[in-house]
């Protein structure tokens, strides 16, 4: 056994350096999952100050903050940043931190595609902000509808950002939608039945098939765009025989199951948050699986409701009507659910507590304003005005950003060893609880008024003056609010007060090994009888294998090929703006070198 | 050591799920995304073809079908070949694997040159995905018009996405072949052949479902 | 390690490793299925029954010959202008044209109340959004695709055309306008807004 220890220690110390290079070389999915959040915070930012210029702008009729043209490219990267650069990546880093500590696995199945992942997701991002600097940031939406981003209207670089910057990012999630899935189901500790996982973990397996299924539908639609603008094709030119409502159609059979690839993490975070502060098992586990699992099936057959305005026809927009309005209810469920579990309990009001609550009741707005476009006479009254910025936004913000900021609360904990600062983490929740509402509640009055979305200004005519002002003043309280929480962290991460292994008293595998956990994550894997490993009977023998001394363990080595194979994909797709077919061939071939060092490089 | 080589990524040891290794589940997942792909294209070609009847010629006037119903031919070879190597290598023959690797990599290297023979071809004669050519498509053969801007395109865009694949296969199979003669394929551990037989396989039942609907229908 | 053997998710389980369904849970599936089935007959009852749906037809049409059939409806029709945009009072009950073009509305419709027209609505260009001021009810203006919805204005009045599909630099300019005159051909003394029924 001495040998073998010694071994350990010899095989651990290169990996655990600290500098640049250690970040840059990293396969550790606990790493990679804060280089996924802090990157996305970032990001958040980014888009979080686009979003304030366009409140300015918005603040009064007729406004003269910024140029129509500057207002079309901000509300654009808003849209592009806070899907794809935030949303995404902030759900794919709490995916990174957490999947294998729950199911008690020492990585995720393929490190180095996961390091590769996060780098293309890098690069594609600094790749799509890079168009700012050429004053052509994309501005056709961020759902970019055809015709309006062809050459002919789009002359300038803006739609091309926009397709390959997506097409990059897209490559960075299937692969890791890949990797998640081998991982959740072929990494499981002994014991750890698919019946036995949490829920967060669940709803990531759910979220991960949706993303390899719904991205590929993406890279058809933006291909076909990036050869009508890059070779002249005609997929989506009305003169030549294409179709504007092929777009369309394929961006949405993308963008809904997006939005549950948004939503469903949320719902494994509060899952996992609110049986912990109730002292209580999550209630119908079970049906909390079937119905995310459900979500994400019939989230395939309701891409069309958002096309209704299109006139689809009466059997088309009663269909996807119907199949909407069925989705309300595996997600009916799941709120129905988490009330029941906090039913009863022994409630706790932590932050991470908080803001689930409040997730609870403020997704639910969303949700109820997302059946009312169901609905397909009411969507006709409803499209394209703020009234489906309010729900989205009631959706995502209130949905996903709020789970994530629970989340974070939650398990800093476990990532650094500290706790977040409560007394800041209040103040962060109703800033963020009060500034949301006023953000985004007058929104659904602005738009049954007849305020159409992405105008640059209004006329005092439309009598939304006052609510446009109040929203404009909730959106920089709730910046405020997000400055609260990267505050908090910062401080908390050095003066935190120091939290134990399971500082909560949460029953599931994450909370059995130390905070932060070590590079190996579980001395030994630890055998799994149960739901709650850490509430039932076991839970002992649980925490006693997961802190265990290690035995001899192979950890994957860091590597530099994933950063440099990154370079080269999002490098093939940039290398399409110069124009020559001949550029994106010194992406591939660098592609290729990257891909065999990769194959050849030793892994033991 | 042995207890360490097994806590890391074995090859073949039956993980707690599937029973299947991680490399090879993986595939798997990948092909699932790679079907959303082609299910896509093959989606929107039916959607363009069925929408403008008048754009896309009768089948066999532009397109060489018993050409391209050769290179299917070399196509399915190619896979017979494929689960030939796949069986030696499940048999410890060597030689078999080398062989077959060989036989596959040259059958997936035809079919791309025959592919190449036959976009020059089609080229040449004025088929190219641009519009501006469309015309010169018509002319072709003396006949009004043959194909609308959209048959280039879409025929191109399909056919490539395919071309594509299979070479990024070849690439690969040149890659195997040489490992295999270094011999680093034994009967225990064969991983990289089993994965590389499903893609390849999957390429080729995608090329079986795009002959049928872009050349014979 | 670990003294169990390896499982494998595809085989159960020995013994009875599930828990019964609790009496609260079984309640709740009844409710939730009994609502499920609400919401399944809802909405084929609301299109059959309450006739909400616009049953509009949608086809194919090549966007220069739906612009020239604009020009000719223009030059039959037209009855005066309207900050350079042609005002067009075509009979009553007739086919009505209007297109969409980046960034306005062409023509300006001159409507009778309580007869029916079969609007048509397409674009020159990109995608727009036919949106009637204030009665909130909005058409997506697809290029290529002829949208034919018959309408009967219930409500006399001047209404105004906003774009709500995003079409560029000048969409928050692009405004029409329809104005519909009573029975006999006169505008109500005052501006009402209300409602323009859709069918």
């Amino acid at each position: 056994m001495a040998t073998a220890e010694a071994r350990v220690r010899a095989e651990f110390e290169p990996h655990g350096g600290t500098g640049i290079w250690s970040w840059i070389t990293t396969v550790d999915h606990k790493r990679i999952a804060i280089l996924y959040y802090v990157t996305s915070v970032v990001f958040l930012v980014l888009g979080g100050i686009e979003a304030l210029i366009i409140r300015l702008q918005l603040a009064q009729p007729n406004g003269t903050v910024i140029s129509a043209e500057t207002y079309n490219q901000l509300f654009t990267m808003h849209g592009v940043t806070m899907v794809f650069l935030m949303g995404m990546p902030i759900s794919v880093a709490f995916f990174n931190y957490l999947i294998p500590l729950q199911i008690g696995a020492r990585d995720v199945a393929f490190p180095r595609l996961n390091a590769l992942s996060y780098w293309i997701f890098l690069f594609g991002g600094i790749f799509l902000y890079s168009s700012f600097l050429v004053g052509q940031a994309p501005n056709g939406g961020w759902f970019g509808y055809a015709p309006l981003t062809s050459k002919q209207f789009t002359p300038g670089l803006n739609a091309d950002f926009y397709s390959l910057g997506l097409q990059a990012l897209g490559v960075a999630s299937i692969m890791g939608g890949v990797n998640f899935i081998t991982t959740i189901i072929n990494m499981r500790a002994p014991g750890m039945r698919l019946m036995r996982m949490p829920l967060f973990t669940w709803m990531s397996f759910v979220t991960s098939f949706l993303l390899i299924t719904a991205l590929p539908v993406l890279a058809v639609a933006l291909f076909f765009l990036t050869f009508d603008r890059q070779w002249g094709t005609n997929f989506y030119q009305v003169a030549a025989g294409g179709d504007p409502i092929l777009w369309q159609h394929l961006f949405w059979m993308f963008g809904h199951p997006e939005v549950y690839i948004l939503i469903l993490p949320a719902f494994g975070i509060l899952s996992d948050i609110i049986p912990t502060f109730s002292r209580k098992p999550l209630f119908g586990y079970a049906v909390m699986v079937y119905s995310g699992c459900l979500i994400g099936l019939i989230s395939w057959g309701v891409w069309a409701h958002h096309m209704f305005a299109t006139g689809l026809g009466p059997i088309a927009d009663s269909f996807f009507t119907i199949s909407t309005m069925i989705i309300a209810i595996p997600t009916g469920v799941k709120i129905f659910n988490w009330l029941a579990t906090m039913f009863g309990g022994q409630l706790r009001f932590t932050t991470p507590m908080l803001f689930s609550i409040a997730t609870v009741g403020l997704f639910t707005v969303g949700g109820i304003s997302g059946v009312m476009h169901a609905a397909s006479p009411a969507d006709l009254q409803q499209t394209d005005t703020y009234f489906v910025i309010a729900h989205f936004h009631y959706v995502l913000v209130a949905g996903t950003v709020s789970a994530v900021m629970a989340g974070t609360y939650y398990w800093f904990p476990k990532v650094t060893g500290r706790f977040m600062s409560e007394r800041l983490g209040k103040w962060n929740f109703w800033l963020f609880f009060i500034g949301m509402n006023l953000t985004f509640f007058p929104m659904h009055f602005i738009g049954l008024l007849g305020m159409p979305r992405r105008t640059f200004t209004y006329s005092p005519d439309l009598h939304v003056t006052n609510l446009n002002l109040s929203a404009t003043i909730g959106a920089f309280i709730l910046a405020i609010a997000f400055l609260l929480l990267i505050v908090n962290v910062l401080i908390s991460r050095r003066n935190g007060a120091p939290a134990s292994h399971n500082p909560w008293g949460a029953a599931t595998l994450e909370w059995a090994t130390s905070s932060p956990p070590p590079e190996y994550n579980f001395g030994r894997i630890p055998v799994i009888h149960n739901r709650e490993p850490l509430w039932l009977p076991g839970k002992e023998e649980v925490v006693e294998a997961a802190q265990a001394r290690p035995g001899a363990i192979h950890m994957p080595p860091p590597s530099f090929w994933p950063f440099f194979t990154a370079i080269g994909i999002v490098g093939t797709f940039a290398l399409f703006l110069t124009g020559h077919w001949w550029a994106p061939l010194i992406g591939v071939a660098w592609t290729a070198i990257g891909i065999v060092n990769w194959a050849y490089e030793p892994t033991h | 050591m042995s207890q360490a080589a097994a806590l890391t990524y074995p090859d073949r040891r039956p993980m707690p799920g599937m029973g299947v290794y991680n490399m090879k589940l993986g595939m798997w997942v990948f092909l699932l995304s790679e079907v959303m792909f082609f299910s896509g294209l093959i989606g929107s070609y039916v959607i363009l073809r069925f929408a403008h009847p008048t754009a896309y010629p009768p089948p066999g006037t532009v397109l060489n079908v018993p050409l391209t119903a050769f290179n299917t031919f070399v196509l399915i070879c190619s896979s017979v070949s494929m689960v030939k190597a796949f069986a030696a290598i499940e048999a410890g023959d060597q030689k078999g694997l080398r062989t077959f690797l060989l036989a596959t990599t040259a059958l997936g290297i035809l079919f791309l040159s025959i592919q190449g023979v036959e976009y020059t071809k089609l080229a040449s004669e004025g088929m190219l995905p641009m519009a501006s050519l469309y015309h010169a498509v018509g002319r072709h053969g003396g006949t009004a018009v043959l194909g609308g801007p959209l048959y280039g395109a879409t025929f191109y865009t399909l056919t490539g996405f395919h071309g594509a694949h299979v070479t990024i296969g070849v690439l690969c199979l040149i890659f195997t072949s040489i490992r295999a003669f270094r011999g680093r394929y034994t009967q225990e551990n064969h991983g990289g052949i089993e994965i590389m037989g499903l893609y390849w396989h999957f390429v080729d039942l995608v090329w079986i479902i795009l002959f049928t609907i872009v050349y014979l229908i | 390690m670990s003294k169990e053997p390896m499982h494998t998710a595809l085989v159960s389980p020995k013994g009875r490793w599930w828990e019964r369904a609790h009496a609260t849970e079984k309640v709740w599936f009844g409710i939730a299925f009994g609502w499920c089935m609400v919401l399944f007959a809802m909405m084929p009852l609301w299109h059959w029954k309450g006739g909400q749906n616009p049953s509009g037809i949608r086809r194919k049409v090549d966007p220069a010959a739906y612009e020239a059939r604009v020009q000719q409806f223009v030059q039959d029709y037209k009855v005066g202008e309207l900050k350079g945009i042609p005002v067009v009072e075509p009979p009553a009950g007739s086919d009505v044209y209007l297109l969409g073009r980046m960034w306005s509305w062409y023509p300006v419709l001159k409507l009778k109340k309580g007869v029916q027209y079969t609007l048509h609505l397409s674009s020159k260009d990109v995608n727009h959004g036919f949106s009637l001021f204030p009665v909130n009810v909005n058409f997506q203006v697809v290029p290529g695709y002829d949208y034919g919805l018959k309408i009967v204005p219930s409500e006399a009045g001047d209404f105004g055309i906003i774009c709500n599909e995003f079409c560029g630099i000048g969409h928050h300019m692009m405004l029409g306008k329809v104005i519909v005159t009573n029975e006999d051909g006169s505008m109500p003394g005052e501006k009402t807004a209300s409602a323009t029924e859709v069918r």
